[in-house]
């Protein structure tokens, strides 16, 4: 198990896992959505290199409506 | 006639900025940017709510419109600053519109930390078009760190009030070299043509579009307005004056 948070939540999954398995997941498509790993942005070609670890803070974002 | 605004390295012919905010209905964002022309609009960045179907704005807007992120939600310069860094990662582009705000209740933008944000930014290749309360001393600053542009609110966001601060955003026309666009309050087209005949250099609208019964229409409405008060201004205005003055002659009348 590894603990991280997501948008300040903690969270807990079974085991590391790439940026696109943990969307997958979540049933997030990877077009629509902005992540950042403690901090930095996560370009979308390396969504299936870059791996999620024990104590990583995640953002996940999305552009929407606004003035 | 070749009248472009230009804004860092990029022309516009439209001087109708537009915002994606508020539309009951997505696919209306594509039609208003039709039906006005506008050549630049407005996004926000926002944490991802898992519980309610995802949708990226960025689908409804054509790619040959410029985006201007905005940095919503930020409370001070440091907030603002981080927003817009992760927008350009994002692949936005180099616009910001930096909104500092932390009064719920006007949503009156935080000058000085607006300005700070200015300074970091610019630095950083930023095209910054900071959103401002009207002040002259203010907007000095921002044209001193890098500003692109200065946007005056014309009254609180969403308020239709029209231009509140009118004589605060003559004096910025007046004495600031960067171009003025008045952004925030704008309630109709009149007010629009109102902001462009006193020499803005553009306006802002988004509420009063989405808001509109028909915003289609409504688009088209405020794009023709501000055409019409361009043209205007360009044509330089008669003055106004207390008494009247003919415009038949006042020889030759048909009576003695």
């Amino acid at each position: 198990m590894i603990n991280i948070t997501i948008n300040s939540k903690e969270e807990r999954l079974e085991k590391e896992m790439d940026v696109m398995t943990f969307l997958s997941k979540k049933g997030i498509k990877k077009d629509s959505v902005v992540v950042l790993i403690n901090e930095d942005v996560i370009k979308k070609d390396d969504f299936e290199r870059v791996m999620i670890k024990d104590g990583n803070k995640i953002e996940i974002l999305r552009f929407v409506s606004g003035g | 006639m070749n009248d472009i605004l230009k804004i860092g390295e990029k022309e516009f012919k439209n001087r109708l900025f537009t915002g994606t905010g508020k539309f009951p209905d997505k696919h209306m964002i594509p039609k208003i940017l039709k039906s006005s022309g506008s050549e630049m609009i407005t996004v926000a960045l926002r944490r991802v709510d898992f519980s309610m179907p995802e949708e990226n704005v960025l689908e409804y807007i054509d790619k040959s419109v410029t985006l201007l992120p905005n940095t919503s939600g930020a409370r001070d310069a440091k907030e603002a600053v981080k927003i817009a860094r992760i927008a350009r990662e994002a692949g936005c582009g180099d616009f910001i519109k930096i909104e500092v705000i932390h009064d719920m209740k006007y949503l009156l933008p935080d000058n000085e930390e607006t300005v700070k944000a200015t300074e970091i930014l610019s630095k950083e290749g930023f095209v910054v078009l900071p959103y401002v309360m009207p002040d002259l001393i203010t907007a000095k600053k921002l044209e001193d760190t890098g500003a692109a542009a200065v946007m005056p609110l014309g009254s609180p966001i969403g308020s239709n009030q029209g231009l509140k601060t009118k004589s605060m955003i003559e004096i910025l026309i007046e004495n600031i070299s960067l171009p003025i666009i008045v952004d925030a309050g704008i309630g109709r087209p009149s007010q629009a043509a109102e902001a462009m005949e006193m020499g803005a250099d553009a306006v802002l609208v988004n509420s009063a579009i989405a808001n509109a019964d028909d915003p289609e229409s409504m688009a088209e409405a405020f794009s023709l307005a501000v055409k019409a008060g361009r043209k205007a201004y360009l044509a330089k205005i008669a003055e106004t004056s207390s008494k009247a003055k003919a415009s038949s002659p006042l020889t030759g009348f048909l009576h003695d």
